[in-house]
């Protein structure tokens, strides 16, 4: 290190095993700053390109959840609080959205909104025009997520944007169609402009980059900013220094996955064949939810649900981790709040005794066959012993 | 070395013999409880007496109040034996109390003095007017009540002079292991850490036993119970934690018992084991929470049952305690909110829907020996897991 740093109020020199970039503030106006703000700069333009998306469109923030509450909270921004009060805006979301969608949307019921929730189709799949019938001049909102957390779902993010476009050119009205993209960024084909989206969320942790970051795009002309106030970063929508080492991860990561996308998706979906096809020999397990085997192409590979009713979910999860087996009760943020799980399988009109069960295999670009055939293994080795005292 | 505090303990009712044994016992674990302080114990005329530096005795105060055997306990000044020096440290003391007291204006005290070297003169009551019209002389707010003074000077003359106003209240009870020892059936419940603390006040030494049934049990219900063990250990010394592997128990009996009498099983199952820990540990005794007609394992038929798998003595401290005042204890040592945490000891997939409440003792005597659980306890001995917890000091 040549530089003498003497702006540690802007930001400390890391420790250790820190990344290997710049880590002055891109807000700092010496030289170390602006070699930041350039890598910064550097690393949205090659999100927005690998989404096809034009630069400024992408802000950067400290994740899915984050970027989520952006977009929904926007509205106290721009919306004068009188009006809101007066009016009965609306908002149409879905029953099956992530709790960092779901919680601050109805947490605006407090601002005097009507929240209207659509419940799936017993498939876990939105009927968009169950969409189409909720829409009037008051609804300003709609998020609707682009693959499930829990059971892999693939929404009609196509068919909405049409019919939100559609009602917005005829009405001369702007509804902001937002989609939580986290599942399905790097996983499945995905582009904004294409789909006609609003908004979007992404999350850099699911992809195999740091925790801590995402990335929320929103279509131009659109007035979506962060209720925090402060230093005026991300074009003034979302204050707080950089998370410079965050985001060059999570590009270049998300660089990879882009690229090897199809090859990917093509190995992912063999391979959720293969565990579906394993599974599906032991008697008694359901598969949450049933259509997904005679219409695999609806769900994403990457996510699997089941069930072994009555043995519960958790003990199931600690049974295959005893033997090596890493998976999930429900989706992993809801194990924190048990009384509010199950609300996605049970608007799927799953009964309680299969909600209960419930377990959640999830791939990644990384797994292997054998993997798989190993996970079988174990699950039916642990399943034959936990049903004896069942 | 210049903050003394006086220690009274015992209880009335101890005869000579013992009181030795008694005095050993507690000194032992005063220096137990304060491993890395260094303290003075002095022990003479029926009277404990620590000496810390005065950055200590913050610490050595919140400490003695956690310790079984001491009924009292306070901050003494030491002074020569002869009276001017008593009335200096007598106003010491006064000026202190004044500083403290919320009331301002008028003060009134009362001087208590005990001579047990009798070959001091004066005697004791010329010795408490000296002090007496000296502080009045000193202190014109202060006035004297013998009735109902709002503080006392004690004065203690044994082979120094001691002085104390307030004393704080110990917990009282027994030194921990002068009755011996004991292993304490420890759920994450509400229940058993009390029994456990009510028990370790009559001087029963303790450690306990969890009984832990992954993949039915999560790690977090242990971790429960180990942070259980860490406030427990603060009232007894030499505290640890046996983690007893129970689930291939847990499956025999889902496997071999009726529905009904699961839970009963399980608890006869749980109390061989106790007792046998108990006899390689050297424990005399085994103590439970259990209170009657709480729950349906607790009538007088199931407590006869799970009873009967040991000839050991068991403790029940709560059985006649309700639920409320279960609580109450539970709260003041600390263990209640974690005891309310949600994490569940015992999988709620082998509870019986509808199980026995009065079982009959010889049938359920058979059905136990029919489970043939004598190689699986075994094994259960064999892999427990000791867990001593971290203290505090």
């Amino acid at each position: 290190m040549e530089n003498i740093y003497l702006d540690w109020a802007a930001t400390g020199i890391p420790e250790e095993g820190t990344p290997k970039i710049t880590f002055a503030n891109p807000s700092s106006v010496h030289t170390m700053g602006t070699e930041a703000r350039q890598l910064l700069e550097k690393a949205r333009d090659k999100f927005a390109t690998l989404l096809k998306l034009p630069g400024r469109s992408v802000i950067f923030t400290s994740g899915g959840t984050e970027a989520n509450n952006i977009t929904i909270f926007s509205p106290l921004n721009t919306i004068n609080i009188k009006n809101i009060l007066k009016r009965r805006l609306k908002i149409i979301t879905t029953s099956i959205e992530h709790p960092s969608v779901y919680e601050p949307i109805n947490f605006l019921t407090r601002f005097g909104f009507e929240i209207i929730h659509i419940d799936p189709e017993p498939n876990g799949i939105i009927n968009p025009e169950k969409i189409y019938k909720e829409i009037d001049t008051e609804v300003i909102l709609i998020s609707v997520m682009a693959v499930n957390n829990e059971t892999g779902a693939i929404q009609p993010i196509a068919e909405i944007g049409e019919i939100v476009e559609d009602y917005s050119v005829k009405m001369g009205k702007k509804i902001i169609f937002h989609t939580d993209a986290v599942q399905a960024l790097g996983k499945i084909p995905f582009e904004p402009k294409k789909l006609k989206i609003g908004a979007a969320s992404f999350s850099a942790h699911k992809l195999g980059a740091p925790k801590g970051v995402g990335a929320l795009y929103t279509v131009e002309n659109t007035n979506i900013s962060s209720l925090f106030k402060g230093g005026g970063q991300e074009f003034n929508k979302r204050p707080g220094t950089e998370n410079l080492e965050g985001i060059v991860s999570f590009v270049t990561a998300l660089e990879k996955r882009i690229k090897e996308l199809d090859k990917n998706y093509t190995k992912a979906s063999q391979l959720s064949t293969t565990l579906l096809d394993g599974l599906r020999e032991i008697r008694g397990v359901i598969i949450v939810p049933r259509e997904r085997l005679q219409k695999p192409t609806k769900y994403s590979p990457y996510i699997i649900d089941v069930s072994f009713p009555p043995i519960p979910s958790e003990v199931l999860v600690r049974a295959f981790a005893q033997r090596g087996l890493m998976v999930s009760a429900g989706s992993a943020c809801s194990s924190h709040r048990r009384e509010k799980r199950g609300r996605v399988l049970k608007a799927m009109g799953l009964s309680e005794k299969v909600i209960n069960s419930t377990v959640r295999f999830s791939l990644g670009y990384t797994t292997t066959k054998g993997e798989i055939e190993e996970a079988i293994k174990i699950v039916k080795e642990s399943i034959e012993k936990l049903f004896r005292y069942v | 070395m210049d903050k003394r505090v006086l220690v009274k303990y015992g209880e009335i009712s101890l005869k000579r013999g013992n009181r030795k044994k008694f005095e050993k016992r507690l000194i032992e674990n005063i220096r137990y409880k304060f491993p890395n302080m260094p303290l003075n114990i002095n022990h003479t005329w029926g009277r404990i007496y620590i000496s810390v530096p005065s950055e200590e005795l913050n610490r050595l105060t919140e400490g003695l109040g956690e310790i079984f055997g001491i009924v009292g306990f306070t901050e003494t000044l030491i002074a020569d034996k002869e009276v001017k020096s008593i009335k200096e440290k007598a106003l010491q003391l006064a000026l202190k109390e004044i500083e403290t007291s919320k009331q301002k204006e008028e003060l009134t005290f009362k001087a208590e003095v005990r001579r047990l070297d009798k070959s001091f003169r004066p005697n004791s009551y010329e010795i408490a007017c000296e002090i007496g019209d000296y502080l009045l002389d000193s202190i014109p707010q202060l006035k004297v009540n013998v009735h109902k003074p709002d503080f006392i000077i004690n004065v203690e003359i044994r082979e120094s002079v001691y002085l104390y106003t307030s004393v704080n209240n110990g917990l009282g009870g027994l030194p921990v292991g002068s009755s011996g020892r004991g292993i304490l059936l420890l759920s994450g419940g509400i229940d058993s850490p009390v029994a456990g603390y009510l028990m370790a006040k009559r001087g029963l030494a303790q450690e306990a036993v969890y009984y832990h049934s992954p993949p039915y049990t999560s790690d977090m219900a242990l971790d429960k119970v180990k942070q259980l063990s860490e406030i427990l250990t603060r009232y007894i010394p030499r505290f640890k934690l046996n983690v007893a592997y129970f689930t291939e128990i847990q499956e025999r009996i889902k496997e071999r018992a009726r529905e009904e009498d699961v839970t009963l099983m399980m608890r006869g199952a749980m109390v061989e084991i106790a007792s046998k820990l108990a006899e390689t540990n050297n424990a005399l005794a085994l103590i439970t929470g259990e209170s009657l007609g709480q729950v349906a394992s607790q009538t007088a038929e199931s407590i006869r049952f799970s009873g009967s798998r040991t000839t050991l003595p068991v403790f029940r401290p709560l059985i006649g305690y309700d639920k409320e005042e279960i609580i109450t204890i539970a709260r003041k040592i600390g263990t209640f909110e974690i005891s309310t945490l949600p994490y569940d000891d015992c999988c709620t997939i082998f509870a019986p829907s509808h199980p026995t409440v009065k079982p009959d003792f010889g049938k359920a005597v058979e059905e136990y020996e029919n489970l043939r659980l004598e190689k699986l306890i075994d094994k259960v001995l064999k892999n427990i897991e000791v867990f001593t917890p971290e203290r505090a000091n």
